[in-house]
């Protein structure tokens, strides 16, 4: 899948509008860590997230013409994960992401293959001390540059509160890299 | 120099690669923000962890098998719906128009009961005095009208 390596996401998705289907995988390649990621966030275990990101891709798949290009593909994929999640766990009343944010974003399955290979990253490293619901938030700020609004549809945070939150994290980072520079 | 002017600057270098107008000017003043910055520098080379993190060959395989039997929904174009609001702002609209036609059409037209209730009641000296005053302007001499309707004595009717 290497000869995807150098597209954006906007040229795989005209691809696989027009039937290349193998373009379509290396978006699922591309971008499966944010939605595993985001759905561990949330309090998944890892079998059912597995179940719920491949129900996210093959739906992304189904609604691609539905896609607008001006807006941030990673942040409609989160959002349509965010449906799936809720559609298969509401009838089991287990959206804690709901009723306790805080306490659903701890993570509860520190051993899931995921979560192994982002404490071997140096995932710890890079967002240090942060609680997951902060580091939640930074990804999606700094790395997937979702505004504050998109952040707040695809967690159901308030935004005024997402705006807090991600700042101090960042006050906190740029203190503990002042520490460890000096 | 506030609270505020940091987040604002925070958001405009999270946004933009090149700090805008206003983060550039709060930089040159702020510190805290300066090292803000290169802070978010340093968290943006290490690129995102989760990138890294790939799918196992089972989730692509048994995601590929799955792919094999679907197929890209087209998106069928939806009439865009009134709102009820604009079907009311219609509906006034158009009441207005009807309302300001009926009034400029009915007000050319003398309401004759109207007006056979309200010249009764106009005195009866002034009614003369207003027959006679008309009478008095209508009595022109002669010469002086002539002379304003032909002032050449050429053109004078013999």
């Amino acid at each position: 899948m290497q000869k995807f390596d150098n597209h954006d996401n906007h040229e795989l998705i005209k691809q696989a509008l027009d039937g290349d289907k193998d373009s379509f995988c290396a978006l699922v390649k591309r971008h499966y860590g944010a939605v595993i990621y985001y759905l561990a966030s949330l309090g998944v275990s890892h079998e059912d997230a597995q179940d719920v990101t491949q129900e996210t891709f093959i739906n992304a798949y189904n609604k691609l013409r539905q896609y607008k290009f001006s807006g941030s593909f990673v942040g409609w994929l989160l959002r349509i994960a965010r449906n799936r999640y809720i559609d298969r766990f509401r009838k089991e009343k287990k959206i804690a992401m709901l009723s306790d944010p805080d306490k659903a974003l701890d993570f509860p399955d520190l051993k899931t293959p995921e979560a192994l290979v982002l404490s071997d990253l140096g995932c710890s490293e890079i967002y240090g001390d942060m609680k997951p619901r902060e580091r939640v938030i930074v990804e999606l700020r700094v790395f997937q540059r979702l505004s504050y609004a998109e952040i707040a549809e695809i967690t159901g945070f308030n935004e005024v509160n997402i705006r807090v939150v991600f700042h101090r994290a960042i006050l906190r980072l740029r203190d503990r890299y002042k520490r460890d520079g000096d | 120099m506030s609270d505020t002017d940091c987040q604002k600057t925070i958001d405009a270098l999270i946004d933009n690669m090149e700090p805008d107008t206003f983060a550039a000017e709060h930089l040159k003043v702020c510190k805290t923000c300066r090292d803000t910055r290169k802070s978010i520098e340093q968290l943006r080379i290490s690129s995102s962890p989760v990138a890294a993190v790939l799918p196992s060959a089972a989730f692509m395989s048994k995601f590929k098998a799955r792919l094999e039997s679907q197929t890209i929904e087209s998106v069928t174009p939806v009439p865009s719906p009134v709102s009820p609001g604009i079907l009311l702002v219609v509906a006034l609209a158009a009441s207005i128009i009807v309302s300001v036609a009926y009034f400029a059409v009915h007000n050319n037209e003398p309401d004759v009961a109207v007006v056979s209730q309200v010249l009764p009641t106009i005195p009866a000296h002034i009614n003369d005095a207003t027959t006679d005053s008309t009478k008095s302007l209508i009595d022109i001499p002669d010469q002086s009208a002539t002379e304003i309707f032909y002032p050449s004595p050429l053109q004078k009717p013999e």
